[in-house]
């Protein structure tokens, strides 16, 4: 190699960077192949595997999940314990390996769906027909901590307050201690601590819940969820800064304005609920 | 004659052969979970519910294995620790599966030839 730069005056000292023209080339076009591979691999949808061979997709079972609320699956930050979702992987080409969740004790495989069993971090695998794992994924899952409820593309509400005969539809949010909003499809099952003050209209299984405000007065809209029970404090007729007296069932009328919350309180006389319920005057 | 046969297979059996001799294995991590987790030839420290990706390489006091040479690895306890092959074959996924301690068997073109001492860790978040 040395000799021949060294003795190549003329022919050679030209050639060579003629070489090095055309090794910068082929280089060129094999970083654009591979960027094109790239690209082709970042059209897939979900998340990159922790490998980086293909994608995990997230799947929302039914409408019951939060992740699904803006009508695309979005892989949550954190899933709620009890949740239920379901995952494939997406590869470029080739057959789709199975996802699996192998710490059987964290999420389990049920009737083709992955349900979270305990708050922690865990690791689904894809794998191949010959049980071999081609890409990781790894997820988070904490316990419902608050639930909260939200109307339309309004920000979720600890407590609401209502005017007499407003009637809304409110979809529940399931947060952590830490206010991340979980995924995971649950079940949710409603219910007004006082019909007399606030009923419940709709179908109690859904995430969505219309209630109807009936007279003045305060109310709890109960909702059990995941092993747990939470409710959100409604003031029916109340003023701005009436606060949130369950006792108080004076009607206050005098005051419409829906946006106005009261504070969030269990129940009076359900101590099981006292336990599951937080305090929405920290948020 | 018979004396000189019986001779060399003396001295074969006395010599032994110039083959590898197990003095141990190298895990090099490949993927990176989100706690930490310790890989080290002598004793291994996972969290329950998370996965790590290691390459396996034994390694011999004498010549070196050849390109051959089947390593295996395999969970004492499955119910603690899980190892999933991998498309390479020195390649592998353990997965911690709940707390505990066992260890996990290294084993060459099929004899045990260690088992290293695993630790489960509790699941964090």
């Amino acid at each position: 190699m040395t000799s021949v730069r060294l003795g190549g005056k003329g022919r050679h000292a030209r050639s060579a960077p003629l070489a090095a023209r055309w090794l910068r080339a082929v280089a060129l076009v094999g970083a654009a192949l591979l960027t094109g591979s790239c690209d082709e691999d970042q059209d897939l949808p979900g998340d990159r595997g922790d490998l980086g061979e293909g994608n995990f997709v997230y799947r929302c079972l039914g409408v019951n999940d939060s992740a699904c609320a803006s009508g695309t699956a979005l892989l949550p930050q954190v899933l709620a314990v009890g949740g239920r979702f379901d995952m494939s992987f997406a590869v470029s080409s080739g057959p789709a390996p199975a996802v699996i969740s192998p710490a059987s004790e964290l999420v389990r495989r049920d009737n083709g769906a992955f349900e979270v069993l305990k708050a922690g971090q865990f690791a689904l695998l894809a794998v191949t027909g010959n049980s071999e794992v081609i890409d990781i994924k790894h997820l988070a899952a904490a316990p419902i901590a608050e639930v909260r409820v939200q109307r339309d593309k309004e920000l979720p509400v600890a407590r609401l307050a209502l005017a007499p005969g407003e009637a809304v539809t409110l979809g529940a949010v399931p947060l952590d201690a830490w206010g991340v909003t979980l995924g995971g499809a649950l079940t949710y099952t409603w219910r007004s601590s006082s019909s007399a003050q606030v009923s419940v209209e709709s179908l109690p299984q859904l995430n969505k819940v219309r209630i109807r405000a009936n007279a003045a007065g305060a109310a709890a809209l109960m909702v059990d969820v995941a092993g747990a029970t939470f409710s959100v404090a409604v003031e029916v007729g109340a003023t701005q800064d009436n606060g949130a007296s369950a006792s108080d069932g004076g009607a206050d009328s005098g005051s419409l304005d829906a946006g106005v919350d009261a504070a969030v309180t269990a129940p009076p006389g359900d101590a099981a609920l006292a336990d599951a319920t937080v305090d929405g005057g920290a948020s | 004659m018979r004396r000189r046969a019986l001779f060399a297979l003396l001295l074969s059996l006395g010599c032994g052969d110039d083959g590898p001799s197990y003095a141990g294995v190298e895990f090099d991590v490949i993927s990176a979970p989100p706690l930490p987790v310790m890989i080290g030839s002598e004793a291994l420290t996972l969290v329950a519910g998370l996965a790590v990706k290691v390459s396996a390489t034994p390694l011999s006091s004498g010549h070196e294995y050849p390109k051959k040479t089947r390593l295996a690895l395999r969970s004492a306890d499955p119910s603690l620790l899980a190892v999933f092959a991998s498309e390479a074959r020195s390649d592998f996924v353990l997965v911690g599966l709940r707390e505990g301690t066992t260890c996990l068997e290294v084993r060459i073109d099929g004899e045990v030839e260690e088992c290293v001492p695993t630790s489960v860790q509790p699941p964090t978040r």
